[in-house]
């Protein structure tokens, strides 16, 4: 049995960690793979926005930005006003870190801060929509294979 | 929709590092009596009795007893809804690098 206040997920991409960065923390990069708009300067303490068409807007603060090799935000639970001042009971930290490897990089991303976060924002109806995921990965090869 | 009272004193009785250690602690090792566990954790025998009323009264342990000792033990059902809700989380990750992974081999192709 697992008890986690933690998420970490990890995957090794054939490319080097220039190309992941740049996938990562640009607006560019984001609004391929992650949301439909992105919206930061990626300085440490300004704003980051996440637009997404189908499930609305979820805002952070950058926090970390070590070019190529880490890069974090802190983000507001989804349906947490983006004026809302936040600490650990509203928001959670996400954490990138791009690790060369001889095939290219090992990119880890973990999510802490989960038990904290007060009940009420425990809103699972926006992060289990696995459906919805599954059509932005169908949209996104249908872009590449057009 | 907002949780359910049990599912609220259950998420409350979770954000404590002390009390899922102790949880961690009565899954891996089956049941204790609270002297036992301050033996284990670097705090007093009240403080334990105080975290172990929590999640009593959350569900999440169960207490019996045993000549003069009361064993607790967990309740391994009240962790469902939590542990779900985490692998969700888990699991949206893992297809968002899938779809990064993706997306890198496509323009790094052009």
């Amino acid at each position: 049995m697992t008890l986690k206040d933690a998420i970490k997920s990890s995957i090794d991409l054939h490319h080097p960690p220039q190309a992941v960065w740049d996938a990562i923390t640009t607006p560019e990069g984001l609004n391929q793979w992650f949301g439909d708009r992105v919206f930061s300067t990626f300085k440490v303490g300004d704003p980051i926005t996440f637009e997404w068409d189908k499930y609305g807007t979820v805002s952070g603060t950058i926090e970390t930005h070590e070019p190529i090799t880490c890069f974090a935000y802190r983000w507001r639970a989804h349906g947490v006003p983006e004026e809302t001042l936040m600490d650990k009971a509203n928001s959670t930290l996400v954490t990138f870190k791009l690790t060369p490897t001889p095939q290219g990089t090992q990119l880890d991303v973990i999510e802490t801060g989960f038990l904290q976060l007060a009940p009420e924002l425990r809103n699972v109806s926006f992060r289990e929509n696995s459906s919805g995921w599954k059509s932005e990965l169908d949209e996104l090869v249908a872009l590449f294979t057009r | 929709m907002p949780p359910s009272p049990s599912t609220q004193s259950l998420f409350l009785a979770l954000a404590d590092h002390t009390r899922r250690q102790l949880i961690e602690t009565l899954a891996n090792e089956g049941e204790k009596s609270a002297t036992e566990l301050a033996a284990i954790f670097p705090i007093t025998r009240q403080g334990i009795s105080k975290h172990l009323r929590i999640l009593l009264d959350a569900n999440l342990v169960q207490v019996r007893q045993q000549g003069r000792d009361k064993l607790y033990h967990l309740q391994p059902e009240q962790l469902r809804e939590a542990t779900a809700w985490i692998n969700n989380i888990q699991s949206q990750w893992d297809r968002r690098l899938q779809t990064l992974s993706t997306y890198l081999d496509k323009t790094n192709k052009e």
